[in-house]
């Protein structure tokens, strides 16, 4: 066996593993500086980001949305600051007793209260939780009073969309909401942030990316508790730009105001540019409801409503033209030459056509009448007489020359088409061959045609201006907080509608004999010493031909949709308006009445006519209670 | 007898005991740069309490540098037997309380005696080995009372728990064994052994225990519970990049990200702060201490001083080398301090009275000299 020591008697064997161990050290250390170098060289930006992570928070802090305004520049929708009550759970003591107290003291329900922060309880101490939203001044001052002794817990002030007109407009100037997750992963609302809030519908979806601003950031240091360390870091948010709209606020005030009571739509719009001066639609609801995130309740009571809260009937609703739709017949069988405008053609209270029977809506019509004539009374047997000599394509293909059927392009969301027949697209469309008993109901706007309101009134501008067709606007402006104009909206002129002027004129003077003469269907909306044109119409909801009928009898969504669509003065028309009043009460002239009372204020507004005194005087019997004269 | 007289100071280690207390002044420096935020303080208690450590720790080196080892080794077993009825109070008491106990309480200040244990055993295992001196090498049987005198510790040490410092106790001796002459094959014999007691010894862990070395291996697996730590040290150190963010400015300690931030981890809040660059210095410096310990060793004329001098260099080298490499997460965290530079009294007192052994040894060359 050999020996640890050598011949000196010296431990050689030790010293050569003491070596060893040595040299492994030196191995270990070599490997501990690669580590470091690996650590600190190479990953050191990643790990570095890790710490800053660590030991920062970000608050968002929400930007105010850009006003929504009036062309004169009044406030349709606005921000107003909130008061929430918030608590930093980090600095409070013991959480259930001061809940306890906080409830006592506003009056509400601590169970309730405690599961809201049991909802959040997830989240980083640091960051405030709402308990309680929009407060009133009463329940702010309680609060303050008794701030000592709800330590954590502070007044947190968080703008919030606010509508000073409540439900008027509530369709075009849209909703906001929270933001869903499902939207945040779309790549066009990358700028959000998950708290923030978003135009859903109307304008504030349309104009999403200039209202929303700039959201602020509050930076926190804070220590592995989230305690917050040192100074806080804050960025302002910047509020969002503001929108002028066309909207003419008196006007629009006056549109809701005369619609509140009804189901339908009203639209002004001034017919050489395509401006929307005014836009109503009703029944409305109050937009406030969604913007936290709307509750079970008001949501069911909205979408169980049959009249439709929240659609836009202005532009979203397509129905029936009924005899507005006469109009374009009109100027599609004076361009055809199937009639001249002064040529009598005999009109009865039937129509035979085969075994069927076409009945007019005055059942003691029984003469011979020119184009005038037809308009102003709308009589229904003259135009069947028209509907037998024309195609269906070439109807339709008038119709379309005025832009019915299609959608005008307006700048709101979720607008419909319409839908006008040809032979073609009724087969498409109900894979139905054409019957050729339908053009004598498309020709008085019944069967398959379906019109918007935004459609009908263009139509009516392009016929009132000589032939030019625009494309409706209702955004006159964006303009940011620092007065810069984002955006600018012009007049779009699409085309003209390719119809020979004297055929448009001969139509507008039907047009205006609607009103000015005494059988005239709309002669309740005549204005003093203004030439005001225009066409009514009832659509039925229900296809059943019922000369007259008595209107009580039958249930509130079966009964016909009046129409009024007309125009003003004459020459150098200022303003169209088209009221659609649906399922109404009195089928009558009130359609007429509404669109009268809107050009009046409209026109005495732009100096151009003046309310005479007697008038005022007896406004009330202004609308009658009980008309049907207004097919 | 002159207690210093010429020969003493002509082999005293100068470099070694410089280099120590460069390092100890960088751990004082670095301890003021991790405070917490909230809490900085120019008489901070940390610091104060570790400087009068340093004190008590000079005066014990002192003592053990003035006494012949030869005289210290005569008197092993009474050390040895000494400190482990310490232990065994400690772990009594942990019994009592019901609860992990490493610290007899000495009013102001505790100790572990479970550290004092290191050097006591190095003392111990001297005193057998040179009392039984085999030069032709040791086999397994011969080797049973110096076993019996590792394990009686490492086990009482382990039932704390203290698996880190029992771990290290354990290897001490075996160090020892090593350098004393233990035969090749009855070295492979003892290999064999200790990797199959391993999946024995891995069912009578812990769970802690258990889920430290998972966590070693997958430290993501669980963030924000048994792997925090371990990925806390690594983001710090990571982010000291290159040169560091600078005194005072590492957010991982001054905002208490890090835990056990004087202690165990105080070397990743030293990287935060002084980063790759801090790193290497402080790296250089050890390796100074750590060779020159090792020259000291390699010259002992007599066995007596080569496996005390080889027991000491051990337990400053083991130390240093765990602790930074579980930090950087090259092994499973244990309580391990860094020497002279992590906060704690009987660490320091430990790794100070090693060099205070390998001091004496290189002193006393002159004996040997001709």
């Amino acid at each position: 066996m050999s020996s640890l020591y050598n011949e000196n008697g010296v431990f050689k064997e030790q010293k050569n593993r003491i070596n060893i161990i040595a040299v492994i050290v030196t191995i270990l250390l070599i490997i501990l500086l690669a580590r470091l170098f690996f650590l600190q060289v190479i990953m050191g930006g990643y790990y570095y980001n890790l710490a800053r992570d660590n030991a920062t928070r970000v608050i968002y802090l929400a930007a105010p949305r850009g006003d929504i305004l009036s062309s004169d520049g009044k406030i349709f929708v606005d921000d107003e600051s909130s008061f929430n009550i918030a608590v930093t759970l980090s600095r409070v003591k013991n959480i259930r007793s001061e809940l306890k107290f906080l409830a006592a003291l506003m009056h509400k329900n601590y169970r309730h209260i405690l599961k809201k922060v049991k909802k959040e309880e997830f989240l980083p101490p640091y960051e405030p939780i709402i308990i309680m939203r929009n407060i009133s001044v009463k329940q702010l001052s309680r609060f303050e009073v008794n701030k000592l002794f709800l330590k954590g817990f502070f007044v947190a002030k968080i703008p919030i969309r606010h509508y000073p007109y409540v439900k008027m407009g509530a369709q075009i100037f849209g909703y906001v909401g929270p933001v869903s997750s499902v939207q945040m992963k779309e790549a066009k609302y990358s700028y959000l942030n998950s708290s923030d809030i978003i135009g859903e519908t109307g304008l504030e979806y349309y104009y999403q990316k200039y209202l929303h601003g700039k959201d602020g950031e509050k930076r926190i240091v804070v220590n592995s508790k989230g305690e917050p360390i040192g100074k806080v870091i804050v960025k302002k948010p910047e509020m969002g730009a503001n929108l002028y709209t066309t909207l003419d606020f008196s006007l629009q005030k006056l549109a809701y105001k005369l619609m509140k009571k009804r189901e339908g739509a009203v639209i002004a719009v001034n017919p050489e540019n395509g401006k929307i001066l005014a836009m109503a639609s009703t029944p409305s609801f109050n937009p406030f409801y969604f913007s936290e995130g709307i509750s079970e309740k008001h949501w069911s009571s909205i979408i169980n409503n049959d009249e439709h809260p929240l659609q836009n009937k202005a532009i979203q609703n397509a129905i029936a033209p009924g005899s507005t739709f006469k109009a374009a017949a009109s100027l599609a069988a004076l361009s055809l030459h199937l009639i001249t405008p002064g040529e009598k053609i005999y009109a009865g209270p039937t129509f035979k056509l085969g075994n069927a029977v076409f009945y007019n809506w005055n059942p003691y019509q029984n003469s011979k009448i020119n184009l005038y004539r037809a308009i102003a009374e709308s009589v229904d047997t003259y135009y069947y007489s028209i509907g037998v000599r024309i195609g269906i394509d070439q109807l339709a293909k008038y119709a379309f020359k005025l832009g019915l059927g299609k959608k005008t392009g307006i700048d709101l969301p979720g607008e419909n088409p319409g839908f006008i027949p040809t032979k073609r697209l009724v087969y498409q469309r109900y894979h139905r061959h054409w019957y050729k008993g339908s053009t004598l109901s498309a020709i008085i706007g019944q069967s398959y045609d379906l019109v918007t309101p935004i459609q009908l009134v263009m139509a009516y501008s392009a016929i009132a201006n000589g032939g030019k067709l625009y494309r409706p606007y209702i955004l006159e402006k964006i303009v940011s907080q620092k007065g810069k104009i984002l955006k600018v909206m012009k007049p779009k002129f699409i085309r003209n509608i390719d119809i020979k002027k004297k055929y448009l004129d001969a139509v507008k003077k039907g047009l205006c004999e609607v009103v000015s003469k005494s059988y005239g269907t709309a002669i309740n909306a005549r204005i003093r010493g203004i030439k005001f044109c225009g066409k009514t119409g009832t659509a039925q909801v229900i296809s059943k031909t019922y000369s007259i009928y008595d209107i009580k009898s039958v249930p509130r969504k079966y009964r016909d949709n009046a129409w009024f669509v007309g125009f003003a003065p004459l020459k150098h028309p200022k303003i169209a308006v088209v009221v659609l009043d649906m399922h109404a009460r009195f089928l009558g002239a009130n359609a007429a009445v509404i669109a009268k009372k809107i050009v009046e204020k409209y026109l005495e507004q732009k100096g151009l006519w003046k309310p005479s005194k007697h008038r005022k005087k007896s406004k009330k019997s202004n609308i009658p209670s009980f008309i049907y004269t207004s097919f | 007898m002159k207690i210093l007289n010429n020969k003493y100071t002509q082999n005293f280690d100068f470099i070694i005991l410089f280099t120590v207390i460069i390092i100890f002044s960088l751990g004082i420096i670095n301890l003021y740069g991790s405070l917490s935020i909230h809490n900085k303080d120019f008489f901070d208690p940390y610091v104060i309490k570790q400087i009068v450590w340093f004190i008590v720790s000079i005066l014990i080196m002192s003592l053990i540098i003035s006494i012949d080892y030869n005289t210290l080794i005569e008197a092993a077993y009474y050390i040895y037997g000494f400190i482990l009825i310490f232990i065994v109070i400690v772990l009594a008491k942990g019994r009592i309380t019901h609860g992990a106990s490493r610290w007899i309480s000495l009013g102001m200040f505790s100790f572990q005696p479970s550290e004092l244990m290191k050097i006591a055993l190095i003392f111990a295992l001297v005193k057998y080995f040179t009392t039984y001196e085999n030069k032709k090498g040791y086999n397994l049987r011969s080797l049973a009372i110096p076993f019996i005198i590792i394990l009686i510790p490492v086990l009482f040490i382990a039932k704390e728990p203290d698996l880190g410092t029992s771990l290290i106790v354990l290897f001490i001796g075996l160090i020892i064994i090593f350098l004393a002459g233990i035969k090749r094959n009855s070295m492979l014999i003892l290999a064999g052994i200790i990797l199959t007691a391993g999946p024995v010894l891995w069912f009578r862990l812990k769970s802690y225990q258990k889920s430290r070395i998972l966590i070693f291996l997958h430290p993501a697996k669980d963030y924000l519970g048994a792997g925090y730590n371990i990925i806390q040290s690594e983001i710090a150190v990571g982010a000291g990049k290159l040169f560091g963010d600078g005194f005072g400015n590492g957010s991982q300690s001054t905002l208490d990200f890090l835990p056990a931030k004087h202690t165990d981890f105080i070397f990743s809040t030293y990287m935060q702060q002084f980063g790759f660059i801090g790193g290497l210095v402080l790296i250089i410096l050890y390796f100074i201490v750590i060779i020159r310990g090792f020259k000291i060793v390699y010259r002992a004329k007599k066995l007596q001083g080569f496996l005390l001098g080889g027991g000491a260099l051990a337990i400053i080298t083991f130390h240093a080398i765990i602790n930074m490499f579980m930090t950087v997460g090259l092994l499973p965290v244990v309580g391990v301090p860094l020497p002279f530079f992590s906060y704690g009294g009987t660490s320091l007192v430990v790794d100070m009275s090693a060099v205070a052994i390998l001091l004496n040894i290189s002193m006393r060359r002159y004996k040997f000299q001709s």
